[in-house]
């Protein structure tokens, strides 16, 4: 039950953020002049992308707090650093973000740096 | 002479992506913040399950926290509009180690060689990330 718990609420995280990305990335398609913070706003949040992916978002983000909290925390900072290379994949795949070397080496460094902060620090 | 040339590019890189440190430093804070309080709330669950999960969320720590985790998604979601998530996503790491450093500097919390060599990797990869291109 706690793995899965963890593995679904990563999956939340990283599944709304993409669609979250993709509802965002049409907003700026649909226009071609410059918008401001608050024009992209009021477009993106007319969007279900937005709303469907906001909600996967915070229902990760709140099932990952507490199972960092009660439960596995080296197994949750694992699989949230996982799921930053998994994104870098998925958001090239389906959303058209570069895809390079240097993103990839990167977010697989900073899982191993996250990993040694949770060994060390003990939080 | 070098230290005005260093100036000058943070000047530059600070001035083109003047928008996107802020509202990235706005979601960032706000998700801490909510995740400090929220944990809060969470350590007095007698229980861990969805029913537990769901009481602690009527409390006065996790309403607090859940809506600052809510407010965090504004800030993130106009971000997402101009920057891109292979970027920004990985960059939440960052919000790990402001947290080790809270709680090593407020709550006298540990902090080892294995503590700082993370904090340094961690920003190797970032530093690697920005190599590897944030705009749309």
């Amino acid at each position: 039950m706690q793995t899965w718990w963890i593995i679904g609420a990563v999956l939340a995280m990283m599944l709304g953020n993409l669609i979250v990305r993709a509802g965002m990335v049409g907003v700026q398609m649909a226009h071609t002049n410059r918008l401001s913070t608050l024009q992209v706003l009021r477009y993106g949040i007319r969007r279900w992308q937005v709303w469907l992916g906001m909600l996967l978002l915070f229902v990760g983000i709140v099932a990952w707090i507490s199972s960092v909290v009660w439960w596995r925390l080296e197994l949750s900072y694992t699989l949230l650093g996982l799921s930053y290379v998994a994104t870098i994949v998925f958001a090239w795949w389906f959303v058209g973000e570069t895809l390079t070397l240097e993103k990839m080496f990167g977010a697989i460094i900073i899982v191993v740096g996250i990993l040694l902060i949770i060994r060390g620090s003990g939080f | 002479m070098q230290f005005t040339v260093l100036a000058a590019s943070i000047k530059r890189g600070v001035g083109e992506h003047g928008t996107a440190i802020r509202l990235f430093s706005s979601a960032i804070g706000l998700l801490i913040a909510g995740q400090l309080c929220y944990r809060k709330a969470l350590l007095t669950a007698t229980q861990h399950s969805l029913n537990s999960l769901w009481q602690v969320s009527q409390s006065l720590w996790g309403i607090l926290g859940i809506g600052l985790i809510l407010l965090s998604l504004i800030p993130w979601l106009a971000l997402l509009a101009r920057r891109q998530l292979s970027f920004f996503y990985p960059l939440w790491s960052i919000a790990t180690i402001i947290v080790v450093l809270i709680n090593w500097w407020w709550f006298g919390g540990g902090m080892s060689w294995q503590t700082l060599a993370g904090i340094g990797l961690v920003f190797v990869g970032v530093s690697l990330l920005f190599r590897g291109g944030h705009s749309i």
